[in-house]
């Protein structure tokens, strides 16, 4: 009896979790996933409702073979759960197998979140409105192509407990031959992950075909870009004088190049701060900590000798100057008693005196007066 | 390849040592504070002037041994701490040697001087723990410095120009040249010098 009750037990706790689990309220975590994760809560029509969001691809529909392509959206929705958590698909078909965008020939180079998933989760600010950015590689080969951005979110109120998805419009793009005096940066040159702390000097940008730059930055987080200086140091060779980086702050910036046929804005690249590299060095190390050991043991020797108490005691004894004739005899109560013999100092240097200590004065030594 | 150990080795002996070194010094001190405890005092006193004597030649074959096992001595700011912790650690320890050397072992008698000799130890002690807080940090991930409630900045140095460092050596050497041959004579203290 008590096993079957047991048995009933952990069949209601399992059915009660199941109810309680609906979708995956925490999401998933970012990855690469098909459309409607196949088969999920959020594709499934017994539990998935359509999303009230609105979804707008604000992306060029051309772009060059084999080139960086910058695809942004923006997602503003009302209809969230408690965590405000919206998961983003981003897909070259809707097939519900191979949707990712590499099955059609393109190249995640950063997604949102700074991987290089085709799926990422965020939370939406209080505004209601995100704005996602994936960097692309075009396919290699001229083509016409779509993309796609599907979204998953909850709700809150959610009493159906549903699973709310949505679906982009198809994006075209028009993937071209890459022209021959096409402006852009250099084969060789690679952009700094990172700049020291502080540091005012200007990054180097090295590109081809061009005859123009311009760039755009900010920070992490901000959504208003600032234009900065630029320099042309020689041909295809220029100085972009970004603001110093303090901490842990990000400096996202953009590099226009143009030349007198084509302007091309390349996606934003991402710059991180570090701290200033170490300056020591072996011998330098050694040095400082010897150095250290020398003079801490000079300054404590120094006050030990300051300390010391006989210095002390050559500052207070005035032997030295005091007259033999003008020390007194004691006086015959003094003599007599017994407490007085017992506090007079003999000193080896003055045979025939003695130190009365309480009175501080020289008597002379009462034996040789008795001889 | 015998270095990593061998450098383990000598800094469980260097850092054990230092310690009791320092303990005992504390408790010398301090024993002058009862008047019973004259018999505290003289093993204290002992085992910290042995083990002090002990420490010091360690200090050098630690740092070799600490510097042939690291790919990069000195070379980021905390390889480059324990050196100059080491070199602080040293310094406290020799004053210790020389004032029990210079004053006899009634060095802690002596109200102005016992407290020296205490703060020296106070301050060999905290050197070695931070020493081998470091050297725990940069070889297990956790140091003893993890108990308190925060970690003090040794990823961080103060690091002095080369020729600096140089003449701040130079400087160390006079100091303790003029302090040794033209200082006032120093004598061994009796027991009725306090």
């Amino acid at each position: 009896m008590r096993s079957r009750m047991f048995v009933i037990s952990i069949v209601a706790v399992l059915l009660l979790a199941v109810q309680g689990t609906v979708a995956n309220p925490g999401g998933n975590g970012d990855g690469d996933r098909d459309f409607n994760c196949a088969g999920s809560c959020h594709g499934d029509p017994s539990f998935n409702q359509q999303s009230s969001a609105e979804i707008s691809i604000n992306s060029s529909s051309e772009s060059f073979a084999g080139t960086a392509y910058q695809f942004e959206v923006t997602i503003s929705n009302s209809e969230l759960s408690s965590n405000r958590l919206l998961g983003a698909f981003l897909l070259s078909s809707t097939n519900g197998n191979g949707d990712h965008p590499e099955d059609n020939g393109w190249n995640i180079i950063q997604d949102p979140n700074g991987g290089t998933s085709n799926y990422v989760e965020s939370v939406v600010p209080s505004s209601g409105s995100i704005n996602l950015v994936w960097i692309l590689e075009t396919p290699q080969e001229s083509m016409s192509t779509e993309l796609f951005v599907e979204i998953h979110h909850g709700a809150s109120p959610n009493e159906m407990n549903r699973a709310f998805f949505g679906l982009s419009e198809p994006h075209q793009i028009e993937v071209i031959p890459v022209p021959e005096n096409l402006p852009g940066f250099a084969a060789d040159w690679s952009a700094p992950s990172y700049r020291t702390t502080g540091d005012t000097s200007p990054i180097i940008l090295l590109t081809q075909n061009t005859t123009s730059v311009e760039v755009l930055w900010m920070l992490e987080g901000e959504s208003q870009s600032h234009e900065t200086l630029v320099e042309l140091v020689e041909e295809n060779k220029w100085l972009a004088h970004l603001p110093a980086t303090m901490g842990d702050t990000v400096i996202i910036y953009q590099v226009k190049t143009s030349n007198q046929e084509f302007e091309i804005a390349q996606p934003w690249l991402t710059m991180g701060t570090k701290e200033p590299d170490f300056d020591g060095t072996l011998w330098g190390a050694r040095m400082q900590g010897l150095a250290s050991t020398l003079i801490i043991l000079a300054i404590i020797v120094n006050l030990q000798a300051i300390l010391q108490p006989q210095r002390y005691r050559g500052k207070m004894d005035h032997t030295s100057i005091v007259d033999p004739s003008t020390v007194t005899s004691p006086s015959n109560t003094q003599i007599h008693s017994n407490e007085y013999p017992d506090r007079l100092v003999k000193y080896d240097e003055y045979p025939d005196l003695l130190w009365d200590p309480v009175e501080e004065e020289w008597v002379k030594e009462p034996n040789l007066d008795d001889d | 390849m015998y270095a990593i150990p061998f450098h383990h080795l000598v800094v469980g002996l260097v850092t054990g040592t230092s310690t009791l070194a320092c303990i005992s010094s504390i408790v010398a001190w301090l024993s002058t504070y009862f008047s019973n405890g004259d018999r505290v005092r003289i093993y204290f006193d002992n085992a910290a002037y042995v083990s002090a004597i002990a420490a010091i030649p360690l200090m050098p074959i630690a740092v070799i041994s600490g510097t042939l096992s690291m790919g990069n001595p000195g070379g980021d700011a905390m390889s480059y701490n324990k050196f100059l912790f080491t070199g602080l650690t040293t310094g406290f320890l020799l004053s210790l040697i020389v004032g029990r050397w210079r004053f006899g072992p009634n060095v802690w008698l002596d109200k102005r001087l016992g407290v020296l000799q205490g703060l020296c130890a106070i301050g060999a002690l905290i050197c070695v723990t931070i020493l081998g807080s470091i050297g725990g940090k940069m070889s297990l991930g956790k140091s003893t410095m993890d108990l308190i409630p925060f970690w003090p900045q040794f990823n961080q140095s103060i690091v002095l120009n080369q020729w600096f460092s140089l003449f701040m050596f130079l400087l160390g050497i006079f100091a303790i040249t003029i302090t040794f041959r033209l200082g006032p004579e120093i004598n061994q203290l009796s027991s009725s010098d306090d």
